[in-house]
């Protein structure tokens, strides 16, 4: 009996281990080498890996259930106030762990230093 | 009792078996299935094989096993009884402990034993006038084990499922087990790929070909598990279907049917 049950653990732990390439990207913001990027994430801007999400105006990554960091070029006038479409609403989010509008918004330089780029980042959510 | 006062010197066993410990030939009680009482007849020489020589101590010890024993006997505490009849013969080597052996083995239903002291019996004492009866008795014996080896219910021995069924179960349990390792390769591969330390990082070729290493174990490890989790589950029907099957008597079987429109699996067999 104690045999039969540990056989069973076993199998349903294999199945349960059998669809797990799943890497957490809400921690961290991948730069686009060659313009490749992760899966699901397309290389924005030449720079940023992000994802087309329901939240962005443009695009971004998601950070949280529910929650994303868009970003979208700065408008030249001030008619577009933020990255996130209409239904969404611009929000700080002090608590979050990564830095990623920061991050999303800041792009490496040629003199090594970070320039901020010609972009808008909004934490977007409904 | 009347025990003999007799001193046992050596080469005298067979009379000292006869008077000071009075195991007697009894020409009843082989047949009868008694251990042999406390009655006096002297053996003649030709009666049985010169044995090895006893002192008197042992032939001593020998006779209150022997005393222990008979009350065991009486008493038909017969495992007891063999112990003591035992420990006597192997003090003395008197044959006729082999007698009293045999009809206590016979007691408990250990005939096999019980033949073959009566036997060494035959052997010891050939020139015995009981040694037709302790004949006669194991070829008693020997109807008595058919007997009740024949009552016995008939062992049924343990049936296993059909191999096939076995062997689809185990393949399905290997493929499964072998899904689970690619899973954790690709599992182990993305949390590398989801590394917090690769903020920032470009998604290089190493980082590329880790994905691409991940999906293809993802990919191999969901085949073995749908494959695996249907043989497995198979097997299983298979086999519990069968021994359903032994249980209630019943020829049921599982008939795939292949054909245009009407693809599945049909019930068929006497209920």
């Amino acid at each position: 009996m104690r045999r039969t049950s540990f056989v069973l653990w076993a199998l349903m732990a294999s199945a349960a281990l059998e669809s797990c390439y799943a890497p957490d990207l809400k921690q961290l913001v991948y730069l686009c080498d060659v313009g490749k990027c992760p899966e699901n994430f397309y290389c924005y801007d030449g720079v940023y890996c992000t994802q087309k999400l329901e939240e962005c105006r443009d695009s971004g990554i998601l950070v949280e259930d529910q929650v994303a960091v868009c970003i979208s070029p700065r408008p030249t006038m001030g008619s577009l106030p933020t990255a996130c479409r209409d239904a969404y609403m611009a929000r700080k989010c002090d608590d979050l762990k990564i830095p990623a509008r920061e991050s999303l918004c800041t792009k490496p330089s040629s003199s090594g230093t970070l320039d901020t780029a010609p972009h808008q980042c909004s934490y977007c959510c409904l | 009792m009347a025990m003999g006062t007799r001193q046992v010197g050596s080469g005298r066993w067979a009379v000292w078996l006869a008077s000071a410990v009075g195991l007697t030939v009894w020409m009843g009680n082989i047949a009868d299935g008694e251990a042999r009482s406390y009655k006096r007849r002297e053996r003649d020489k030709y009666e049985c094989r010169a044995s090895q020589e006893v002192g008197s101590a042992e032939l001593e010890k020998a006779r209150r096993y022997w005393e222990s024993g008979m009350i065991y006997f009486d008493s038909k505490d017969y495992a007891k009884a063999r112990n003591d009849f035992t420990l006597a013969y192997e003090l003395s080597h008197l044959p006729d402990f082999l007698v009293n052996l045999a009809q206590v083995n016979a007691k408990i239903g250990n005939y096999q034993e019980s033949i073959r002291y009566l036997e060494s019996y035959i052997q010891e004492c050939p020139g015995a006038p009981d040694t037709p009866l302790a004949r006669q008795r194991i070829d008693d014996l020997r109807i008595e084990m058919a007997l009740k080896e024949g009552a016995k219910p008939p062992s049924t021995p343990v049936r296993l499922p059909p191999k096939h069924a076995l062997a689809l179960m185990g393949a399905g349990a290997g493929l499964l087990a072998v899904g689970g390792g690619l899973g954790l390769g690709a599992l182990l591969l993305g949390q590398k790929v989801g590394t917090a330390a690769n903020h920032r990082t470009p998604f290089n070729t190493d980082l590329q070909s880790m994905e691409k290493t991940g999906q293809q174990l993802q990919s191999a490890a969901i085949a073995c598990g749908v494959i695996g989790g249907v043989s497995l589950l198979s097997g299983a029907i298979w086999s519990f279907s069968w021994l359903y099957e032994q249980k209630q008597g019943l020829q049921l079987a599982l008939v795939p049917q292949l054909g245009m429109g009407n693809m599945g699996l049909q019930v068929a067999g006497s209920f």
